[in-house]
């Protein structure tokens, strides 16, 4: 891969909430248990080079695993945001629907997006491919 | 999820050492 401006690139973090954490201890696999240690040395870069972050949480209707006042809604000790780093709440799969993140992104004069979190095939992809339709060039990590 | 599924032409699956390096060429993974 070619070298990133860190300037018009952002880490974009997807959901990574203890609501995984509590449906792997009651029972469900993870197949890449690698990830959150991964995701930790992503946020460590972007933040040493001083390149934008955005934390987007999923936030569940009441009854959900992601209700915000559950346990489950909680980030990941490994994917806490440092102060200033905007935390936004998505509905929906996307993290551009019903969020400002395309107006942050452009705001920022972001040209490209890393996407991380949880999981693959659900937020991080939706997200991903709507980062496409909207022209930011997503890259999934 | 296979890199075949989500890498197009409207994006890419890419390895986070290589976006770290890509990021800051000098920075070293922990």
């Amino acid at each position: 891969m070619k070298n990133l401006n860190h300037v018009h690139t952002a880490l974009v973090v997807i959901d990574v909430q203890r609501a995984f954490e509590e449906w792997e201890s009651a029972g469900r696999r993870r197949n890449n248990t690698g990830a959150l240690r991964r995701i930790g040395q992503l946020l460590a870069a972007f933040q040493q080079a001083d390149a934008a972050i955005f934390h987007i949480r999923h936030r569940g209707e009441p009854g959900s695993s992601f209700e915000p006042h559950g346990t489950g809604f909680a980030v990941l000790d490994e994917a806490r945001e440092l102060a200033g780093e905007p935390v936004i709440e998505k509905t929906v799969n996307s993290a551009f629907i019903g969020t400002d993140l395309e107006h942050r992104l452009r705001a920022a004069d972001i040209d490209t997006v890393v996407i991380c979190g949880a999981t693959t095939n659900h937020c991080v992809e939706t997200s991903t491919r709507m980062a496409g339709n909207l022209d930011v060039r997503p890259n999934g990590a | 999820m296979t890199e075949a599924n989500l890498s197009d032409e409207f994006a890419e699956i890419v390895c986070a050492d290589d976006v770290i390096r890509g990021l800051a060429p000098t920075a070293s993974l922990r």
